[in-house]
């Protein structure tokens, strides 16, 4: 071998090696920091005992209900398949609201519902003013109307 | 004046900007410091093996 | 083309031509900042749920774009140096250092700016892009000092080359961070499936700051690899022809 070559190849075998040593600490820093736990799992009562995790997922319409004069706040998520209801009080962030992605800090309480010390919102990667937003979702509105339409049309003829 | 407001995120968009001029600003005053300095460095270097000879 | 290359690699020719091309990288960039920063400033619309607060996305990217491409330039160069002793271009990744920890620091500045009002957080810890792009910066300090630690500039070279090189394994990271783990920081905009998820109107000032920023960043690489050339070419004739031309006249 050349001694570029053989240079070729240490430099190759070091990233080679320094890749595997990184996705292994990446592999224990996902295992151990992140603790996020799917709701579904929750439900479930696969939870780690002791320890707070994270749960996420959108808060359902209407579910909000703060109690007047106090900082308290329940309200529930789903991940589309189950719910969790999650206790809080503190300062929101500005993007809280029905229908956003959030993300809870905290432990499961006896009574099964999530108490949170921290609760950050999740803002999606769409950027559009408040006008193409309106419209987008009133066609969206619009297609469901039309496709329930047709589905009961096709249900009348058979 | 309702256009520097940003809405109630005045002070955080207005500082986002004043740092990005910021950074801007001393990491092109260091590239010209460093060039100057090295520049003078050797100049200096010179100048004495000149005095020397 | 070969010859093109060497002429280019070769010291003083660098120095001259670099000379020329920094202003016009000045101008550009001026240019397309100054385009950028008030169309998103001013004409740009609100967003439908961040409102003002998502103008910060026109200095953040760009800073976040920059501190990944300054990573990848460094590292790449290194990589050459280390390959094909070429000393230009480990002069080239000891330029890019200082500046991608600046563009690093900023976006992890504006980062934590934007993210106060709208995550609720200036930081979250754990995270997995906050912190690989954490992680960025600390590899870029240890970089620097390492260069500073070791006289010998060619065994600095190799050394620092080494660093840059094993910490290159942290930029597909922080790119797929978002794809791979669930994270507080959202998807990309610009570039995925489907196209862009950016309303023309606010898309056309961010790609004009992500052009002047890459201007800028060029602009202050060569300025910095003309001062790396300038001390590493300092016994030799060409630059006490330079420095000193009032020797060669008598």
């Amino acid at each position: 071998m050349k001694p570029r070559q053989q240079r070729m190849l240490a430099v190759g075998l070091a990233v080679a090696g320094l890749a595997i040593a990184a996705v292994l600490t990446l592999r224990a820093f996902e295992e151990n920091l992140m603790f996020y736990i799917e709701i579904s799992d929750v439900v479930q009562g696969n939870v780690p005992q002791d320890r707070n995790f994270r749960v996420g997922g959108l808060v359902v319409e209407d579910s909000v209900i703060r109690k007047p004069g106090e900082l308290e706040i329940e309200f529930t998520v789903t991940d589309r398949k189950n719910e969790l209801t999650i206790l809080y009080s503190g300062l929101l962030p500005d993007l809280f609201r029905e229908g956003q992605g959030i993300i809870a800090h905290g432990q499961l309480g006896d009574n099964g519902k999530f108490v949170a010390d921290t609760v950050l919102a999740k803002h999606d990667e769409n950027y559009m003013p408040p006008e193409v937003a309106d419209s987008l979702a009133r066609h969206v509105a619009d297609k469901a109307a039309n496709q329930t339409v047709a589905e009961e049309a096709t249900g009348s003829a058979e | 004046m309702e256009l520097f407001a940003m809405g109630e995120y005045g002070p955080f968009v207005w500082s986002s900007y004043f740092l990005t001029l910021v950074v801007v600003i001393v990491s092109a005053v260091q590239a010209r410091q460093r060039h100057r300095q090295i520049a003078n460095g050797i100049r200096q270097r010179l100048k004495a093996e000149e005095t020397n000879e | 083309m070969w010859k093109f290359l060497h002429k280019l690699a070769s010291p003083p020719h660098f120095y001259d031509l670099s000379a020329k091309i920094i202003p016009w990288f000045s101008v550009g960039a001026l240019a397309f900042i100054a385009y950028g920063t008030i169309a998103g400033l001013f004409f740009a619309p609100a967003d439908y749920q961040q409102g003002d607060a998502f103008r910060i996305i026109y200095v953040h990217v760009p800073a976040a774009y920059l501190s990944m491409l300054a990573y990848t330039a460094m590292a790449v160069s290194a990589g050459i140096g280390l390959i094909w002793r070429m000393k230009l271009a480990h002069a080239v990744a000891a330029a890019a250092a200082p500046l991608g920890a600046w563009f690093t620091f900023l976006a992890l500045a504006t980062g934590s700016i934007w993210g106060r009002p709208m995550w609720g957080t200036w930081w979250e810890w754990g995270d997995p892009r906050l912190t690989s792009e954490l992680i960025m910066l600390f590899l870029y300090f240890g970089y620097m000092a390492l260069r500073g630690a070791i006289d010998d500039t060619a065994k600095a070279d190799r050394a620092s080359a080494v660093l840059a090189l094993v910490g290159a394994v942290n930029i597909p990271i922080i790119h797929f961070s978002v794809e791979w783990w669930s994270s507080l920081h959202q998807g990309p905009t610009l570039v995925r499936e489907g196209g862009p998820a950016i309303v023309p109107a606010m898309m056309y000032p961010l790609l004009a700051m992500i052009i002047g920023f890459s201007l800028l960043f060029a602009a202050l690489l060569l300025a910095r690899v003309r001062s790396e050339v300038l001390y590493r070419e300092r016994r030799t004739h060409w630059v006490r022809k330079l420095l000193m031309p009032s020797e060669e006249s008598t």
